[in-house]
């Protein structure tokens, strides 16, 4: 369902940024985990504060249940969990996830009628003396939409959205950045790029390339997110930004991109420490 | 067969040279184009069934086979996952490898010899190509739009499958009513709206319920009978108060046949 603080449904309707109740919230939170058990199946974690006594009252007596709700439109794949927790976790096969997730929380009425009580409710539906019958499947609480981006290369290293890109045109030694939708290319001349993939072949090769290439790459197209010069919708943007809120940070007005690629990257110069300054 | 995907920068170029082209996408084929050199393209695990999808049959002036074909691809891409699917490199592969000799018959104005470069190329790019557009992919690419009417119905039940494809396709604009607003259908009313259209293909395959014109007004407001848009609206305004994913879809079913009975109270009062 639409989330629409602002929507009058004639009766309160528990959500966040609404005054349908006073002094009480609703929030949520939602977390992609890995499992142990299988590469393809991960879980997702779910806790959802709810600030109403009564209505956490009747989800514990299951006049009302908590619905989640997973939709994804780039493979028709959707899904729903009924339950009484507030906190728990649900597998997810990441087979049926391609970019966006959508996610929708809501709490709703389970038995054939519910009369819906509260001292919390706004003054504004005093008419309702306090409660008003509510029939199954009506609205009771609703979370703020969560989504979660899903691409293979959000669980992969970011230097899987690299591509080599040929271009004649090019000088030997002269490599430039193209930041497409779909993929970060490094265009060179076929020459450079033979030596650029016989490079990936070996670890002192790919420290070589992480600091001369692949750093600088990430500290520019940082520096365009910064200087919001960039399409929110490219790939690479939300698997950097997926990337960095795993490690607790954001891309800002006042973010440092080299402080930020370093991170993203694990360090760079940590690899060639191991490789080529490896004293003899 | 390992599945194979086109690379970004191959389906660019294809894009950039419809004009060197032209003859094989109007008479010709890409057989001998290359594509299966790792320059141009990539395997992945999966299978593909060619032999299968050799069987497509070619659509004529009355007739499009789409609930026959829909069939064969999905079968021929039976252990592919949704999210090899949603992916345009795999279908641009196929499509342009095994699919020319049907889009020709399916999209006829589309692939003749006297037609601009820029109309064959946005043709190709709609057909074949379509790069990072979901909703695209899902309508336009020949084989990608196949697979996907099988896949919705396969999720709903695979006994029904057969039966629920040639209702889902007993006309374009019921099958976009229901598969081309993800966002609407995302909940089991998707599975509600079409197991009430099989209940009406079951009682008659020609069901004036099928029959549903459009109007200025909203064709649910003006149509004289109850028909498959009354249902879709009817839907779209449940889902803005109720819940549709606690109800079962056999519940909203009985909330549909609720909303059809009331019309025809209305029509009659």
């Amino acid at each position: 369902m639409r989330f629409d603080p602002k929507k009058s449904f004639g009766y309160p309707v528990l959500r966040k940024d609404s005054s349908d109740y006073v002094n009480a919230d609703i929030s949520t939170s939602i977390e992609l985990l890995e499992t142990q058990d299988s590469s393809h199946v991960y879980e997702i974690e779910y806790h959802v504060m709810i600030g109403v006594r009564d209505i956490k009252d009747a989800i514990r007596s299951r006049d009302l249940s908590l619905v989640l709700s997973f939709f994804c439109p780039k493979t028709l794949y959707s899904a729903s969990f009924v339950t009484q927790d507030l906190t728990g976790r649900m597998p997810i096969d990441m087979r049926n996830i391609k970019g966006d997730l959508f996610i929708e929380v809501e709490v709703v009425v389970n038995s054939n009628t519910f009369n819906l009580r509260s001292d919390r409710f706004n003054p504004e539906f005093s008419e309702l003396s306090d409660s008003c019958v509510l029939k199954r499947g009506d609205l009771v609480a609703q979370g703020w939409p969560e989504k979660l981006f899903i691409e293979r290369e959000v669980f992969q290293s970011v230097i899987s959205l690299f591509q080599w890109a040929p271009d004649d045109e090019m000088s030997d030694g002269v490599w430039k950045l193209l930041a497409k939708n779909e993929s970060i290319q490094i265009v060179a001349n076929q020459n450079q790029i033979r030596h650029l993939t016989s490079a990936q072949l070996t670890k002192d090769g790919r420290a070589v390339l992480l600091n001369s290439i692949i750093l600088p790459a990430i500290i520019q197209l940082i520096s365009t997110v910064i200087a919001d010069e960039f399409d929110e919708s490219a790939l690479w943007f939300k698997v950097l930004e997926q990337k960095l809120q795993a490690t607790g940070d954001t891309i800002n007005a006042n973010s440092d991109p080299i402080a930020l690629a370093q991170k993203l990257l694990k360090f760079p110069l940590a690899a060639l420490n191991e490789t080529l300054f490896i004293e003899s | 067969m390992p599945i194979r995907f086109l690379k970004s920068e191959t389906i660019a170029q294809l894009l950039s040279h419809v004009d060197d082209d032209k003859d094989l996408y109007i008479k010709g084929s890409f057989s001998s184009y290359g594509l299966d050199s790792p320059m141009s393209s990539f395997e992945s695990l999966g299978a593909v069934n060619i032999q299968e999808l050799a069987t497509l049959l070619l659509p004529s002036a009355d007739n499009f086979f789409e609930p026959e074909n829909s069939e064969i691809v999905f079968g021929a891409f039976r252990d592919i996952t949704r999210y090899q699917a949603a992916d345009s490199r795999m279908w641009a592969y196929y499509s342009l490898m095994y699919g020319l000799p049907f889009v020709r018959k399916r999209y006829p104005a589309k692939f003749q010899i006297s037609n601009s470069v820029e109309d064959l190329t946005e043709a190709v790019d709609m057909h074949f190509l379509k790069p990072n557009n979901s909703r695209n992919l899902i309508r336009n690419n020949i084989l990608a739009r196949l697979w996907w009417n099988a896949r919705v119905v396969n999720d709903i039940d695979p006994r029904t499958a057969p039966e629920m494809l040639r209702a889902l396709l007993i006309n374009t604009d019921h099958r976009a009513q229901f598969m081309e607003r993800p966002t609407q259908f995302s909940t089991n009313a998707f599975q509600a709206g079409l197991m009430y259209s099989l209940k009406k293909y079951k009682e008659n395959n020609k069901h004036n319920y099928f029959d549903a014109p459009r109007s200025s007004k909203g064709a649910a407001q003006t149509a004289t009978h109850y028909n498959y848009r009354a249902t879709a609206a009817f839907l779209n305004r449940l889902g803005g108060t109720v819940n549709l994913n606690l109800l079962k879809p056999t519940e909203i079913m009985d909330l549909i046949s609720k909303n059809e009975e009331s019309f025809y109270a209305r029509v009659a009062a």
